[in-house]
Formats: C-alpha cells, sequence, structure tokens
C-alpha cells in the first residue's frame, strides 16, 4: 500500500516536471479523482513545486535583460512596419516618413548583408537532439544520415561552417556520412576526435569500462585526441578501436562483435545460448528489463534468429519453444517456469 | 453613472508599456509555466505576448484589463506549442488555476526572504545525490533524460531522486506554504 503511494508521488513529480507521457496523465487523473485524498495529496504537492518554481523564478529571470531583449525586438520590428504602411501613403506624409524610410532601408541592407556573410561562412546556430523512443534516425544539412540509439545525444549546428563539418556526440549512433572531400566530418567527444571524409561506422561513447568503442563498416576513419593529432589511429572496414579515456590508449583490433548494430536492425542470432546471455542481449536491444524468476530457467538453451521482431514476438517464440511463462509487471518482465524441455 | 470617457481609457506609451512589463514579467512566466513547464519556452512565449499587445495597443480596448488581454494571449500561445510539439496537453485534465488567480506579488519582502532562506536550506539538507539531480532540473531546466546523460545515471533513478526531493521539500515547507495562504486570506478579506 504504502509503495503505491510512492508510486503516485512520483508520477505527479513527473507531472509537474513536464515528464508524462499521455498514458500516465490519464492514470494520474485516474488516481487524483478517485479519492478527496489523493486529491489533496496531489494539490500539497503541487503548492510545494508551484513555491519553488516562483523561488527558481527569481533566481533564473533577469528582469533587465528580458527587457533589453524586448527592447530590441520592438526597434527592430518598429522600422519595417512603418515602412509598409508608407507604400499605400501619398502627399504631404511622405516628408515626414522620409528619413524614417531612409533608416529603415539601411538598416535592412545591413542586417541582409550580415545575415548573407554569417549564413556563408560561419557555422549555424548548435542544436542538440536527444534521442527517444526505440532510436531516432536525423538527416543533417550536408546529407549525413545518424541513427542514435535511444537516449544519446548529439549536438550539431543548423548549418555547417567552411571548413570542417563538426558535431558532439554522447551515446550511441551509426553516422552515414555524405562525401565531401573538403570539408571532413569530426564528432567529438570530450577530447576524442573521430574524423572522416565519407564513410559509415558505429561510434558508443558509453561503452563498458568508459571505453569509447568505434566500427567501422565502409571507407577510412582517424581517431586521435584533440592535443596530439599526433597519435592517429586509422581505421579499415571491419576493424574496431577502443580508446580508454583514462590512459589515452586507442586499440585497434578486429571487430568480433557481430551484434555491435542489433539495437538498430533487430537482428540477433542465438545459437544454442543460455537464457541468461538471451536476456541479457535483449535488455540491451530492446532497452527493457527482463528478469529470469526462477534459477531453474537460467540454463534453458536456444538456437533462434529474428530479424527486425519486436518483442513481443520474440519473447512469444522464447514462451513456447521452451514452454515458460512470461509475465508483465509494473517495472519489468519476469519469466518463470518448472525447468524447459 | 459611468461616463463614456472621450478619449481612450489610458494609451499604452513607452512608459507605462515598460512599467507593466517589468511589474508582469515575473508572474506571466510563472503563469506560462504551467503549461509549457520549461522556462526557456516559458519566457519566449511572456515575450511574444508582450510584442503582440504593444503592436496591437491602439485597436485593444484598454478598459478590459490588459493583464487578461496578456494572459488569454500567453494561454493561446501555450497551446499552439504544446499541440506543434506534440505534446500532450496536461492541462486538459489539470486545469486546476482559473486566468485571474495566478499571484506572483510579493506583498512582503519579511515573507520573501524568509520563504527563500527556507527553501535553500531545505535544498541545502538533501543528500549530495538528489541535491544535484534537484537543481539541475529546477534551477538549470534540464529535462530528466538530460540529467541521466549528464551524471551517467538511469532515467529511472532520476524519477527516484527527484520524487524523493519533492517530498523534503513539501515537508520542510508544508506548514509555512499554509501559512502563506491563510497570510494572503486574511489580506483579501481584510
Amino acid at each position: 500500500m504504502e509503495k503505491h503511494k510512492e508510486y503516485y508521488i512520483d508520477l505527479i513529480t513527473r507531472h509537474l516536471a513536464g515528464e508524462l507521457n499521455p498514458g500516465e496523465v490519464q492514470e494520474l487523473a485516474d488516481w487524483v479523482s478517485l479519492y478527496p485524498d489523493n486529491f489533496k495529496i496531489f494539490e500539497v504537492y503541487s503548492k510545494t513545486w508551484d513555491t519553488i518554481e516562483k523561488d527558481t523564478i527569481e533566481k533564473n529571470v533577469n528582469i533587465n535583460e528580458e527587457w533589453e531583449k524586448i527592447r530590441l525586438r520592438l526597434k527592430h520590428s518598429e522600422p519595417a512596419k512603418d515602412n509598409n504602411v508608407k507604400i499605400f501613403r501619398t502627399g504631404p506624409a511622405k516628408k515626414i516618413f522620409l528619413p524614417f524610410l531612409k533608416i529603415a532601408a539601411i538598416l535592412i541592407i545591413v542586417a541582409i548583408a550580415s545575415l548573407t556573410i554569417y549564413f556563408f561562412t560561419g557555422p549555424g546556430r548548435e542544436k542538440t537532439l536527444i534521442a527517444t523512443g526505440d532510436y531516432l534516425e536525423k538527416n543533417l544539412s550536408d546529407g549525413t544520415n545518424i541513427t542514435m540509439s535511444s537516449g544519446s545525444k548529439l549536438v550539431y549546428p543548423e548549418k555547417f561552417g567552411r571548413h570542417e563539418r563538426k558535431v558532439k556526440l554522447s551515446g550511441e549512433a551509426y553516422f552515414n556520412v555524405q562525401h565531401d572531400s573538403k570539408k571532413p566530418f569530426i564528432i567529438a567527444t570530450d577530447d576524442v576526435r573521430i574524423k572522416v571524409l565519407g564513410t559509415s561506422f558505429y561510434v558508443n561513447t558509453k561503452a563498458s569500462k568508459g571505453n569509447i568503442e568505434v566500427v567501422l563498416t565502409t571507407g577510412k576513419l582517424a581517431i586521435f585526441y584533440k592535443n596530439k593529432s599526433s597519435a592517429i589511429v586509422v581505421l579499415n572496414p571491419g576493424e574496431k578501436a577502443i580508446v580508454n579515456k583514462n590512459t589515452g590508449i586507442i586499440k585497434k583490433k578486429q571487430n568480433d562483435d557481430l551484434d555491435y548494430m542489433s539495437w538498430k536492425n533487430k537482428k540477433i542470432v542465438f545459437f544454442n545460448n543460455t537464457l541468461s546471455d538471451i536476456i541479457t542481449v535483449l535488455n540491451r536491444v530492446y532497452r527493457t528489463n527482463i528478469i529470469i524468476k526462477d534459477n531453474k530457467l537460467i540454463n534453458c538453451r536456444l538456437t533462434a534468429s529474428f530479424d527486425n521482431q519486436t518483442l513481443e514476438s520474440v519473447l512469444n517464440v522464447i514462451k513456447k519453444t521452451l514452454e515458460i511463462n512470461v509475465k508483465q509487471t509494473e517495472t519489468c518482465i519476469e519469466l518463470s517456469g518448472n525447468g524447459c524441455r | 453613472m459611468k461616463k463614456k470617457p472621450l478619449i481612450p481609457f489610458i494609451k499604452l506609451n513607452e512608459i507605462s508599456f515598460e512599467q507593466l512589463f517589468r511589474s508582469e514579467f515575473k508572474g506571466l512566466c510563472f503563469f506560462a509555466l504551467r503549461y509549457v513547464r520549461e522556462m526557456d519556452t516559458a519566457k519566449e512565449i511572456v515575450q511574444e505576448s508582450f510584442i503582440s499587445l504593444w503592436e496591437k495597443r491602439d485597436s485593444i480596448d484598454m478598459e478590459k484589463s490588459v493583464k487578461s488581454y496578456l494572459t488569454a494571449s500567453i494561454k493561446n500561445k501555450c497551446y499552439n506549442y504544446l499541440r506543434n510539439c506534440k505534446k500532450f496537453n496536461n492541462d486538459l485534465i489539470f486545469d486546476e488555476v482559473p486566468d485571474g488567480e495566478f499571484s506572483f506579488e510579493s506583498h512582503d519582502s519579511l515573507i520573501e526572504t524568509e520563504l527563500r532562506s527556507r527553501i535553500s536550506s531545505a535544498i541545502d539538507e538533501l543528500p549530495v545525490k538528489c541535491r544535484e539531480v534537484f537543481q539541475l532540473n529546477r534551477y538549470e531546466n534540464l529535462k530528466y533524460i538530460e540529467i541521466a546523460i549528464k551524471l551517467d545515471i538511469s532515467v529511472k533513478t532520476v524519477e527516484t531522486q527527484m520524487s524523493k526531493a519533492l517530498q523534503h521539500m513539501r515537508l520542510r515547507l508544508g506548514d509555512y506554504i499554509a501559512l502563506l495562504f491563510i497570510i494572503r486570506f486574511i489580506f483579501v478579506t481584510a
């Protein structure tokens, strides 16, 4: 019962932080309207949140800065507005508006010129993208295609600069970089740089033991540290680089992890693997939490291959083959049974 | 008997506009936050509403409250934003705040100072990890998933820490918030 309440306090907090999805909003609304006591709990937390929020506003909003912002925006929109009005005016009004028009015209020319220079030379505004759901595919302005796994973060400019195409990555992603020999594509994570011209490859900045892993599919690729670009490691297709952020050592070897793309294409092959190995893979690929409830099941073995199947159908196959029970609970999926065939 | 004024009631000029902006901006951000839940978006929406107020200053009936024009405009913009972002509109279900009833006035700077010091001491009491998560969300406006990535913890942990923090804040601020409401009630009825 107490745990139950904790669960709803969690929901309330996430509601207040704007972190609920539609299903959960409905769930919370149902709970709130169930008993007056529930509503009271909801109200108390809302008020607490509001009080803190006011404090946040006091700390985060600088009224002088905000006023300066709006003043500038109004200043820029006003002359242009007068300019429009001007077109329809005739007669004496012309003289009054003429100086205005001149200033407006100069302002507009300066604005257009600086914008043009800015757009053709400097990189555009930086954008941040965080993948939610299963995975996320993104095409950048140069035609490069990136697939990011859930929770990964990419920072990229709206438009690339003149000399290079630079993005920042935190997490796991697959890059298919559009070839451009004049503008190398660079991925930065901490001090490590991955530089390519046009290739496809996999990067995981959060591999085990705090390492960065890179697997090259096609083309050529270079990895180095920002401040010592002399110690450069070049990868060929099928090779894998492991960058140890602590020691600074970049190791290179033949890639033996054939499942490194399974989070994207959901191609999984089991060859007489134990159930405990299988759920480790499934938890990674489907980002779920499957657990084995009965220890008798741990050493059950299965041979099967799946190609882009849903988790449900994969579990269904396992359930029927091994004759086990699959139960979905609030926090995980439980596998149970009395041993297997 | 009310007479219809010959000249427009109050003409919004540069000076009164600035005064209005300075006195209402924060309160309106608080109002917008109820819908969009993101500080930067809220600030932007309030800015835009002030701009549209300024642009329409000649056509708006100033006898009606300027504040109600602003809140209506903010509400619309928030709904549009939520719709465009395909975010679910929380407040279709939790529309517990009538437009006029958001208050941000600080009547009494003594109460305000007291409240602030209570909030910051309550935050200081939180366990380190919990405090870090809470501050990143509330004071640096990071989403749960951004916090998870930044601190290299799971989103589930962020959720737990956030609700732990809020429960603590409720316990520490609870009485005081109740007191605030009583004080306001006295002011309103007096």
